[in-house]
């Protein structure tokens, strides 16, 4: 096991916001304390080389898992175990010497200097990671020729576009080697093409290298591509830990559709097998059992003119809610 | 009417404190430049022949005292200002306005000090009263000094917008407006009188407009003659006009740069 | 502590970083120079104009004054961009960043925040204390070199503890711009040997906040004409460099239990 989390919780102190004067000067004396329960009874192992989405909706309590897995946050009560480079750390209480085993990719927070090339950036990390040249020299020319970056990795990083610096972020992160890597959001704000490259390199380099990927991301295509499992957080808790598979199978059983009428209908709009979620105007958003959307679609399009439709994935949302109603 | 300066003064007032990196500071600054001088000179004074380059320890002290209010009364963030209009490219609004951008500049410069000015007088006046019981003299040259003081406002202005102007030019190079700040305050002898400078680089400096900000007005306070402080004014005047006019095409200049290049 | 090379590599990424705007780079480094050699410029113009201070000859002085330009220039080239650099840091919320970095935030904040561009000054601070002591023509015992490293050393300590003291309030508090300009106004008082100020200033001066273990103490020290050794100095700057631990331990607590 390479992440082993026992009944990690974390509670984050804070004061009440004083509003109002009279309130804001009784607060000068004595605040109230309000405590947010980020993190609750959290169990869950990791074993090496796999690739795990991290999902939930905001405030799930997603950044404060991942922060104390990198140790910059220490929790208030439970466990939790690193195993790398041979040792078994304590992530925040090792910090310096645990963090030279893992690799982070902060999303929009980049690593690389703004002025200089991404290459630069490299060179400066070989020394602060104190990775031997042979190993240094082999894994730049991997990465670079798996992304296709050697030109880019030579331009100054302001002169790069959002893809290919996400790119170079990539391999700043994976250059010294790392058994573990986190990543918050790496493909947020991208192009369609960029996300598939970064995702197949992503994959590549598990499948290949054997690195654990812990993967946090509010895109689903990312998860469907990439990762076998997902642990699913709400409101500080696991809601679910399991096979994407089986999420798929048991959970996600329908899609959402989104249509804009010619004309606005004067009642309800009624449809055999489908639930209206909402009715306003020119616009419906329903729900369809997922082995049904295209007899039900058929049936929408025959009997009323449309001028735009659009089906999507059940958002992270509504697999939570329909996780609970199951439950 | 009243009311709109004074909040014109408090909204500048209040950007002063936001933008001049030392206005907090200068709660202290002035102050610590007080004390540090008034123990150099104490020491300098007490080997020697009692007089320094001319002056004697009290001409010192007043000296630094004056060059300080000086400093407090002529304050402005002018510069600062128009650089950042010209790299928000605010500019371009302004352009559209009818009053011309000097104007509301100046006005708002003057509105700021006014309140300011008082706030500050505090600390050098108590730090001053308290070390060397300095004795104010008011005589027939204090109505000089005073035209002198608001003179010596509108010539640091002029060359605050011809600072922020050339901001247009080094967008990239804000050095430069530090290197032009520091060479205006020691050679306008905000720190020190001119006159411990050799006479050679005196006389470069006659040729000067620095010295007509601080030095020569100080010396209006310190010796009572009418020639000198006249003298000072006409310089004065004469540096307000070159460097107005020199303002004025300036901004022509950066307006038609400006407009050719498009917002 | 991270290895040498890595503060080699900073260094390297630091100049080429400086060097792609060369003229902003030069004028910087005349900037600094300007304004670091601003009141050294009145040393100079008060010997030209006077006999100068009391117990300094001008070419005593000179060594003094070229100790001062050395060591905080030595101090600005470490730290001078530190303060300016953690409050944006602190601002956008980049600290996450720093703290998974195997050097640890204070060490990465410093190495990759080096100021070139005084390096000049520091280079010339050099010059003028190798210029003056071969003008004085003093022979100084071993103790008296051993003494100047101490000095020396202790002297970087406390400036640097005042600095560190200052990082530590900007993670707990994310806004305090004003502090280290504050800092920097009172070290004011340590550009000048500290026998002008008065008893009661001296003992601030030397015994309390001591700006004198700066320059003072390491020209006396050579020169031979130390006197009494500086307890006080001593011990205030290793409780300076203890207060800096103990806050930026503190701060680092706070900060890995409350998050950004």
């Amino acid at each position: 096991m390479i992440i082993e989390a026992k009944h990690l919780s974390k509670t984050y102190v804070t004061f009440e916001q004083a509003h109002g004067f009279s309130a804001s000067l009784k607060g000068f004396f004595r605040r109230k304390i309000k405590k947010v329960d980020a993190l609750k009874d959290l169990s869950f192992s990791v074993e090496e080389g796999e690739l795990i989405g991290l999902i939930g909706p905001n405030g799930a309590g997603k950044s404060t898992t991942i922060k104390i897995l990198c140790g910059i946050l220490f929790p208030t009560g439970g466990s939790a175990k690193i195993n790398v480079g041979g040792k078994a750390y304590v992530p925040w209480i090792t910090r310096k010497e645990y963090v030279k085993n893992i690799g982070v990719v902060f999303g929009q927070k980049s690593q690389l200097w703004f002025d200089l090339p991404p290459l630069d950036t490299y060179y400066l990390n070989k020394s602060l990671y104190d990775i031997p040249k042979k190993d240094f020299e082999r894994r730049l020319e991997y990465f670079i020729d798996l992304l296709g970056v050697s030109d880019v990795v030579k331009r100054p990083t302001r002169q790069l576009s959002l893809g290919e610096r996400m790119k170079c972020e990539l391999i700043a992160a994976l250059l010294h080697g790392p058994p573990l890597v986190f990543l918050d959001e790496p493909t947020i704000g991208l192009d369609i093409i960029v996300k598939e490259k970064i995702r197949d390199f992503i994959s590549e380099v598990n499948k290949k290298e054997g690195v654990t990927f812990i993967l946090t991301t509010h895109d689903l295509q990312d998860i469907d591509r990439l990762c076998k499992r997902v642990i699913i957080l709400d409101k500080g808790s696991i809601a679910y830990d399991g096979e994407l598979e089986k999420l798929k199978k048991n959970y996600i059983k329908e899609k959402n559709i989104k249509i804009i009428m010619e004309t606005e209908l004067k009642s309800k709009l009624k449809l055999k097998g489908a639930k209206i979620d909402k009715q306003k105007g020119k616009e419906v958003e329903l729900r369809v059992p997922s082995n049904r959307v295209h007899e039900i679609t058929r049936r929408l399009v025959n009997a009323h003119e449309l001028l735009d439709i659009t089906i999507t994935d059940p958002t992270i949302e509504q697999v939570i809610s329909h996780i609970y109603r199951k439950k | 009417m009243i009311s709109k300066f004074v909040n014109l003064g408090l909204t500048q007032l209040r950007r002063d404190l936001a933008y001049r990196a030392d206005f907090l500071m200068s709660l202290f600054v002035t102050p610590t430049i007080l004390i540090v001088n008034y123990f150099i000179w104490t020491s300098v004074f007490s080997t020697g022949t009692g007089t320094v380059a001319g002056m004697s320890f009290i001409d010192m002290m007043t000296y630094i005292v004056f060059a300080q209010l000086i400093s407090i009364f002529i304050f402005n963030s002018a510069s600062i200002q128009l650089q950042q209009k010209v790299q928000s490219g605010e500019l371009g609004q302004d352009l559209l306005k009818p009053i011309h951008p000097f104007t509301t500049l100046f006005a708002s410069a003057v509105s700021s000090r006014t309140v300011a000015f008082l706030l500050e007088l505090i600390p050098l006046g108590a730090i001053s009263w308290f070390l060397f019981r300095p004795a104010l003299p008011v005589n027939a040259t204090t109505i000089f000094f005073i035209v002198s003081l608001i003179l010596a406002f509108m010539l640091n202005f002029i060359m605050s917008l011809i600072v922020g102007l050339i901001a247009f030019w080094t967008i990239r190079i804000e050095a430069f407006q530090w290197l032009t700040w520091i060479v205006l305050r020691v050679f306008s002898g905000e720190f020190f009188p001119l006159s411990l400078f050799p006479q050679k680089l005196q006389l470069i400096s006659h040729f000067l407009p620095f010295e007509y900000l601080r030095y020569r007005v100080a010396l209006i306070a310190l010796d009572n003659s009418m020639e000198n402080a006249l003298a000072a004014i006409a310089g004065q005047l004469f540096w307000i006009v070159a460097l107005g006019f020199f303002s004025l095409w300036l901004w022509d200049l950066v307006v038609r740069r400006f407009t050719i290049a498009g917002g | 502590m991270v290895s040498i090379g890595f503060w080699k590599s900073a260094l390297g990424l630091n100049i080429a970083s400086q060097m792609i705007y060369r003229l902003n780079f030069f004028l910087n480094v005349v900037v600094m120079l300007m304004f670091n050699l601003t009141f050294p410029l009145l040393t100079l113009l008060i010997y030209t104009n006077s006999a100068g201070f009391p117990d300094w000859s001008s070419s005593e002085i000179l060594l003094f004054q070229g100790f001062a330009i050395l060591l905080w220039g030595l101090e600005q080239f470490l730290l001078s961009n530190v303060s300016w650099e953690l409050n944006r840091i602190m601002r956008d919320g980049q600290f996450d960043r720093l703290m998974v970095s195997p050097a640890g935030p204070l060490q990465f904040l410093v190495a990759t925040n080096l100021a070139i561009e005084v390096i000049p000054q520091v280079l010339l601070g050099i010059g003028i204390v190798s210029f003056a002591f071969f003008n004085l023509g003093v022979l100084p015992s071993l103790k008296a070199w051993l003494l100047l490293i101490l000095f020396i050393a202790l002297g970087l300590l406390f400036m640097v503890s005042l600095i560190v003291i200052q990082m530590s309030l900007i993670i707990r508090f994310v806004q305090v711009r004003r502090l280290g300009e504050l800092v920097r106004i009172l070290s004011l008082f340590g550009q000048y040997p500290a026998n002008i100020y008065s008893k009661g200033v001296q003992a601030i001066v030397v015994g309390a906040i001591p700006f004198a273990l700066v320059a003072f103490f390491p020209a006396k020290v050579l020169l031979g004409t130390l006197g009494e050794f500086p307890y006080f100095a001593v011990a205030a700057a290793i409780a300076f460099g203890v207060i800096a631990y103990l806050s930026w331990s503190s701060s680092m607590k706070k900060y890995t239990s409350a998050g950004g």
